[in-house]
């Protein structure tokens, strides 16, 4: 049975969640460009999304609270291989993510201030807690004995 | 170019461990369960994804000559320069002055080679390995690199009639089942990993590799450079781990061709990371 649109949508934001949540060692824009010790939570709508190196970007526009509609840049913290590793391959992740496409975006703004930011986490719109899950590890690869 | 170390198939491997873990003692933990398959211990080929991102948790001590370089360079990896976290962190001072990569003096940014060193000691992508009758090959997923290692019983060329090179000339031999090589003539332009330690072109670099099990490999590399470092600089033993070859990926059962595109990093440099770091 072919999965359903929604399925598919949520299976890859679980997977942007898995690959998003893992702070990991210190990446070139993270705690050095962006300020990790203030999370914004972003209910925002993609008008872009890049799947292309050096990491994805989503450029999305988010109405403040004054009624006006910020438009944001962001890298997220991911790359392409990754992606494509997990099954999300180019199309899958442009479909997931295509303009017009509501998301719910964990976002830390630049230190410079400005629409600029790093997304750690994308919910869908429904607002469904998407479990990150037991990350997996490099054994998924690797060839071991049985 | 750059990646990200928040990969899926990594994750476990990077977030579980503290950077502590991955020095020398704690290689076994990192080195995976035992694997009793038979093994040819000459037989190094295959793809083989490495643990450690960063050349050694030691600082080496410099001459002041290395010294002066090392301090002109400015990585946007590690723990922020001047930041509580970096006061109190017990990293390598390397790894605690990081800037904003809009302000990075890193080669790379902008599509130059990592270089030899910085290649092996790349944890989010793993490297092949090709042995032919009287070659090492390494084909290198990030960036798409490759070098050769000489092993037809051939002396080190005498660097001076060529160019330096990202990834200098190599020789190899076996001792005993420890492939040993020795590479010279490395442009100086490199750094040695991604936190800005210097090497010149004088630099002698040796590595040693064993095949520990069917499924594992440790390289020791020993970096002899008397103009930038004291004493030679030893390594943390980098682990890798045999990929199973269909694991990589459904559309690409080897490496990924990622390149560092010139365009894609300018398009990201300009739309991403220069609003990031305030550069207008």
């Amino acid at each position: 049975m072919k999965p359903s649109g929604l399925l598919i949508k949520i299976l890859f934001l679980s997977v942007l969640l898995l690959l998003l949540s893992i702070p990991g060692l210190a990446h070139h824009g993270t705690a050095i460009s962006y300020d990790m010790s203030k999370k914004l939570t972003l209910k925002a709508v993609v008008t872009e999304f890049k799947y292309a190196n050096p990491h994805p970007s989503i450029f999305f526009d988010y109405t403040n609270d004054k009624g006006e509609v910020e438009h944001w840049v962001s890298e997220m913290l991911t790359n392409v291989s990754f992606l494509m590793r997990a099954g999300w391959t180019k199309k899958r992740s442009e479909e997931a993510l295509k303009p017009g496409t509501t998301v719910v975006l964990t976002v830390y703004r630049s230190k410079a201030g400005g629409l600029s930011g790093v997304v750690t986490k994308i919910e869908t719109e429904a607002g469904e807690q998407i479990v990150a899950g037991s990350p997996a590890d490099r054994d998924a690869i690797i060839d071991k004995e049985k | 170019m750059r990646q990200c170390l928040a990969g899926l198939v990594i994750l476990g491997t990077i977030s579980g461990l503290s950077p502590a873990a991955f020095a020398q003692g704690e290689v076994g933990k990192v080195a995976g369960p035992p694997d009793n398959r038979p093994f040819n211990p000459r037989d190094l080929s295959g793809v083989w994804w490495g643990h450690l991102y960063g050349y050694s948790l030691t600082d080496p001590p410099m001459t002041p000559e290395g010294r002066k370089i090392y301090d002109s360079y400015k990585p946007a990896y590690g723990v922020a320069l001047g930041s509580p976290e970096a006061a109190a962190s017990k990293e390598p001072m390397g790894r605690r002055r990081a800037i904003a990569s809009a302000l990075t003096t890193d080669p790379t940014f902008h599509c130059n080679p990592l270089g030899l060193i910085r290649l092996l000691f790349y944890a989010p992508a793993p490297l092949e390995i090709i042995q032919t009758s009287d070659r090492m090959l390494q084909n290198f997923e990030w960036t798409w690199d490759h070098r050769e290692v000489w092993m037809d019983g051939r002396k080190l060329p005498d660097v001076d009639d060529y160019i330096p090179r990202y990834n200098g000339y190599s020789t190899g031999h076996w001792e005993g089942n420890t492939l040993v090589v020795e590479t010279v003539g490395l442009d100086d332009r490199q750094w040695v990993d991604h936190f800005g330690y210097p090497l010149s072109s004088k630099a002698h670099v040796e590595e040693r590799y064993k095949r520990a099990n069917y499924s594992l490999l440790e390289l020791t590399v020993t970096l002899t450079d008397p103009t930038i470092y004291t004493k030679p600089w030893v390594s943390d033993v980098q682990t890798f781990r045999l990929v199973k070859q269909q694991n990589l990926a459904k559309a690409w059962p080897a490496l990924a061709e990622d390149r560092c595109v010139p365009a894609d990093e300018n398009d990201f440099f300009r739309h991403i990371e220069e609003p990031a770091g305030g550069v207008k």
